[in-house]
C-alpha cells in the first residue's frame, strides 16, 4: 500500500452567533459563539472529525457615578486537552475623576497603531497580522491622564506573573500635523525559572502615523538596553494603499520592514 | 358686475407681480447660490441625533443604531446596538479616530482605511469625513430643470476644483426649487462611471427647518447592496461642552 495520502481540512461549519439578553434593569449579557467542524480526510483510510467551539461572553453593567465595570470572559475547548478552557478577558472596574481615569483590574493593554508587528509594545507580541495573543490580557492598574484634547499620558503597572514582579509602562500621545505620534517606556521585570533566567529588560520608541497623500504611513523607532551602557536599535516602516477598479475589485497593499536583533523577534511574533 | 370684474383683474395682475418679484430672485440665481441654499438649510450650528444605518446586502439586512453630537467641523458618534455597543468614532476637522471598545484602543484612521466602507455601509470613511464648504471643492453650473418626484428640482453639476483632494470628481446633485433640499445626488469617478447614489425618502420639518430624515446611499461597484440612514431623533443647537470632541471622551 503506499504511503502517501493526502489530507484535505475541511470546515465544515461556522457558526457565528451573537446575542443579549437583559438580566436585570438595563444589564444585558452578549456574546459571540464560534463552532467549527474540521474534518480529516485520509486517502484510503478513515476521517476524523474535530469539533472546536468559542464563546465570547460579555456582560454589559450601564456606567454609573463615572464609574465602569467590564467583565469578558472567553470560554473554548482546548486544542491539546480537547476540554473546555476559559480566559478572563476583561474583569476591571474604571473610575472617571475629573482630571484622571483610572483603571483597575483585568484589561487588554495594547499600544497597537495599526501595524502588523509593534517593536515597542507594551507587551510584545499581544497583537500580531492583526491576530491578537492572549498575553494582551493584563492583571494591571492604568491611569490615564488628557492634557487637552489629543494629547495624553498614560501610566501601567501590570501583573503578569502575580505581584512580586511588577512591570511598568508609561506612554505619551499627542497628534501634531495630522499624525498620531507616541513616546513610550516598558521595563519589564526579572523572570527566573527552573530553565531560563531573563534579567530586567527596557525599551523605549517611538511611533508616527498618518497620510502622506494617498499613501497611510507609519513608522517605528525603538531602543532596547542591555545594560546602562549597551543596547540595540530597532525600527520599523510600514505603508498601505488601496486602489479601486471601475469594475468593484480593489487591491490593497501593507508593506512593513523590520529591522531587530535576531533574539528579539521570536518574542515580537508571540 | 363691471367693478367685481375690475377688483378680479386688479387681483390677477398683483399676484402676477408678487409672484414675479418672488420667482425673479429664483430664477437668477447661480449654482453657487444655490448650492449655498442648501447648505445653509441642511448645515447647523450643533445637533443631538438618534439614528439607524441599514446595511442591506443581497437578503441580509443588519441594523445598527447610533447617537451622535456635531457641531460645524466635529463629530463625535457612538454606536449603541449590542454587536457594536461602545464602537466610537471621533471626528475632528480632517482627521479621523475610531475608539475599538474589545480592544479598548483609540486608532486613527488613515490611508487605505479611509477607503472602507464604514462600519460595513455604503458609506466610507472618507464620505462621513467631508466637511468642507461644496462650493470651495467643486465648480458648479446649473444643468437643468427637471421634476424629481412631482417635485420641481435645480440640477447642479459640479466638477472638482483642480489641486483639491476630493473623494469623487464630478457630483450631480437635484436640489428642490422650494424648500433648497438635496433630494438626490449622483457620484461619479473622473473616467465618468457612477461610483455611488444617493437618494432621499423622507422630509421632516423639525424645530422650523426642513430636514432629509430617511435617505440611502448606494455604492454602485457593489452589486445588490444599500444602505438607508434614518433620523430617528434630532434636536438643534444643544449645549455641547467642550471637551467631548477629545480622544478621552472615545475611551
Amino acid at each position: 500500500m503506499k504511503k502517501y495520502f493526502s489530507i484535505i481540512t475541511l470546515t465544515m461549519m461556522s457558526i457565528l452567533l451573537f446575542a443579549t439578553t437583559t438580566i436585570f434593569a438595563k444589564v444585558e449579557i452578549g456574546g459571540e459563539l464560534n463552532m467549527t467542524l474540521s474534518g480529516v480526510l485520509f486517502r484510503e483510510s478513515e476521517s476524523l472529525a474535530y469539533p472546536q467551539g468559542s464563546l465570547d461572553l460579555e456582560l454589559y453593567i450601564p456606567p454609573f457615578d463615572n464609574n465602569q465595570i467590564k467583565s469578558a470572559i472567553y470560554l473554548y475547548t482546548n486544542p491539546t486537552t480537547g476540554k473546555l478552557d476559559f480566559m478572563f478577558k476583561k474583569l476591571y472596574l474604571k473610575h472617571k475623576f475629573d482630571k484622571l481615569q483610572l483603571t483597575v483590574g483585568r484589561q487588554p493593554i495594547s499600544w497597537s497603531f495599526g501595524s502588523m508587528l509593534n517593536p515597542v509594545d507594551f507587551t510584545l507580541g499581544s497583537v500580531v497580522m492583526d491576530e491578537e495573543a492572549g498575553s494582551k490580557y493584563q492583571n494591571a492598574i492604568e491611569a490615564y491622564y488628557p492634557l487637552n484634547w489629543n494629547s495624553s499620558i498614560a501610566a501601567i503597572a501590570a501583573f503578569p506573573n502575580g505581584f512580586e514582579n511588577m512591570k511598568w509602562g508609561i506612554r505619551g500621545r499627542t497628534t501634531l500635523e495630522g499624525y498620531d505620534l507616541t513616546l513610550n517606556y516598558v521595563r519589564e521585570p526579572e523572570e527566573n525559572s527552573v530553565e531560563t533566567m531573563i534579567p530586567v529588560s527596557q525599551r523605549i520608541g517611538f511611533s508616527a502615523k498618518g497620510d502622506l497623500g494617498p499613501f497611510g504611513v507609519y513608522g517605528v523607532i525603538g531602543y532596547n538596553f542591555e545594560d546602562i551602557n549597551s543596547g540595540d536599535f530597532s525600527f520599523l516602516a510600514g505603508g498601505d494603499y488601496s486602489y479601486y477598479f471601475e469594475s468593484g475589485s480593489k487591491i490593497y497593499f501593507q508593506l512593513e520592514y523590520l529591522s531587530i536583533k535576531e533574539e528579539r523577534l521570536s518574542s515580537l511574533l508571540g | 358686475m363691471r367693478k367685481v370684474k375690475g377688483f378680479l383683474l386688479i387681483g390677477i395682475i398683483m399676484s402676477i407681480l408678487f409672484s414675479s418679484l418672488i420667482i425673479a430672485p429664483a430664477l437668477e440665481m447661480t449654482a453657487e447660490e444655490i448650492i449655498n441654499m442648501r447648505d445653509n438649510n441642511e448645515y447647523f450650528n450643533t445637533a443631538q441625533m438618534e439614528a439607524e444605518m441599514i446595511i442591506v446586502s443581497g437578503s441580509r439586512k443588519i441594523t445598527k443604531t447610533m447617537i451622535a453630537l456635531t457641531d460645524k467641523k466635529n463629530s463625535l458618534v457612538e454606536f449603541t446596538n449590542s454587536q457594536d455597543r461602545g464602537t466610537k468614532f471621533l471626528k475632528r476637522e480632517d482627521d479621523l479616530w475610531m475608539f475599538f471598545p474589545d480592544a479598548e484602543d483609540i486608532i486613527k484612521i488613515s490611508g487605505h482605511m479611509l477607503n472602507q466602507g464604514m462600519m460595513g455601509s455604503d458609506f466610507s470613511y472618507q464620505d462621513v469625513m467631508e466637511s468642507d464648504k461644496l462650493t470651495d471643492l467643486y465648480d458648479f453650473k446649473i444643468i437643468k430643470e427637471e421634476d424629481l418626484d412631482d417635485r420641481p428640482c435645480y440640477v447642479l453639476e459640479g466638477i472638482a476644483r483642480e489641486g483639491v483632494k476630493v473623494s469623487y470628481y464630478r457630483r450631480v446633485s437635484w436640489i428642490e426649487k422650494e424648500r433648497f433640499i438635496g433630494l438626490k445626488e449622483e457620484l461619479y469617478a473622473q473616467s465618468g462611471r457612477l461610483l455611488k447614489e444617493t437618494k432621499v425618502n423622507k422630509i421632516e420639518e423639525i424645530e422650523g427647518r426642513w430636514v432629509p430624515t430617511d435617505s440611502v446611499m448606494e455604492d454602485k461597484l457593489k452589486k445588490d447592496t444599500y444602505t438607508e440612514f434614518i433620523i430617528t431623533q434630532i434636536n438643534f443647537n444643544p449645549e455641547i461642552p467642550e471637551e467631548t470632541f477629545s480622544l478621552q471622551n472615545l475611551r
